[in-house]
């Protein structure tokens, strides 16, 4: 598998970018709409505080990737996407972008404006971005939650969308962005080639 | 007869005066704390100190602090809220913390210090409480910081306990502007 994408699949920086964040995404979501309703305890100190540092974590590579999408070339529509669909699968991931930038920003505005200290898993020290103020701090509260729940729809689309790929369309539109899944055509291949595969 | 009459009055004068009366101008009771290896800042806004002092007599020398705990700011809402809650200040069980001293020694011409005793909660510690007083054109200045452990006080017991979590010393300054009566 080549670091770089090429024409027909995702090269491995970016699918180690989609993965990874990914997953830390979806333990921010859930970490996130666990712990505000928490009493006030060491733990929910901790779980806030984890939290912080896993969504800085995610600030970091979210530019990263941005970056890399600069440089790096980006595999084709398959073929035979109705143009608003591609249109519409294309608004997602820029939403999706977007949304994945601002959210940890507007966090970490919220974090200042609450005059919380800021670590990233008590190794680095972050600065506030802002200073002290209760109006900034609930407006900015107001804009991460109405982000959190704006990435999971736009989530749940983009992962409907991925399936319907995979599971109607029966295109590589998903298996190219799989860790280890060869498209279908390789797959296909290799199992013509290797006799000792049951072929349909 | 007379001169040692005299001498005797002038000396039981001396000894039984009371230490001049202070009231403040403007002060700072502020605070400094650990938490998650990171240092906060937070003030008192409410305390009435009522301050006799004289260098001469500092056995009629007092400290005598009311500290309002309600009114603790950290710049921070939930902390604050925290801070005042069940498991640390209990400001609705015990609203004021009280800080009198009981002796005190003077180190040099401004330099004192005191035995104190603080009581935050139902707690009462013992404390050495070494301050600087130093007299201006219409009052005095006193400045001081002591350094607290939280846990002396039953501030954050049990899972509160935890140091990484909340240092265990708490660095109290005092700055007070007095105008003498």
């Amino acid at each position: 598998m080549s670091a770089r994408s090429d024409v027909t699949r995702w090269g491995s920086v970016a699918k180690f970018f989609h993965w990874t964040i990914a997953l830390l995404v979806i333990g921010l979501l859930i970490g996130g709409l666990t712990m505000t309703d928490m009493k006030v305890s060491p733990d929910k100190f901790k779980l806030y505080a984890l939290h912080k540092s896993v969504g800085i974590t995610v600030l970091v590579l979210m530019l990263l990737r941005f970056a890399w999408r600069g440089v790096d070339p980006r595999p084709q529509d398959v073929a035979g996407m109705a143009p608003w669909v591609a249109f519409a699968a294309h608004a997602v991931h820029r939403l999706l972008y977007v949304a994945l930038i601002a959210m940890p920003i507007s966090g970490w505005v919220y974090n200042s404006a609450s005059n919380f200290p800021l670590q990233w898993f008590g190794l680095v020290q972050l600065p506030a971005i802002v200073a002290p103020d209760k109006e900034l701090k609930a407006l900015a509260n107001g804009v991460h939650e109405v982000l959190a729940w704006t990435i999971i729809a736009l989530l749940l689309v983009h992962v409907a969308g991925a399936l319907k790929h995979h599971l109607i369309d029966r295109d590589d539109t998903l298996r190219r962005m799989l860790p280890f899944a060869k498209p279908r055509a390789e797959a296909t291949l290799a199992n013509t080639t290797n006799p000792t595969t049951d072929t349909p | 007869m007379i001169l040692r009459t005299l001498a005797l009055f002038a000396l039981l004068a001396s000894t039984s005066a009371h230490a001049a009366e202070y009231t403040m101008r403007a002060g700072k009771l502020t605070f400094s704390g650990q938490q998650q290896g990171e240092t906060f800042e937070g003030r008192f806004d409410t305390f009435t100190p009522t301050i006799r002092f004289d260098a001469s007599t500092l056995a009629t020398s007092q400290l005598d602090v009311g500290i309002d705990l309600a009114s603790a700011d950290t710049q921070n809402s939930e902390r604050d809220d925290t801070l005042k809650g069940s498991d640390f200040f209990a400001i609705a069980d015990f609203p004021k913390a009280r800080f009198v001293t009981t002796a005190m020694r003077a180190i040099d011409a401004t330099h004192f210090e005191a035995d104190a005793t603080l009581t935050i909660r139902d707690k009462s510690v013992a404390l050495k409480f070494p301050f600087t007083f130093e007299a201006n054109a219409d009052g005095a200045r006193l400045k001081a910081t002591v350094t607290l452990d939280r846990l002396a006080f039953d501030l954050g017991t049990g899972d509160w306990a935890d140091e990484s979590m909340i240092g265990r010393q708490v660095e109290v300054n005092v700055d007070l502007s007095l105008v003498k009566q």
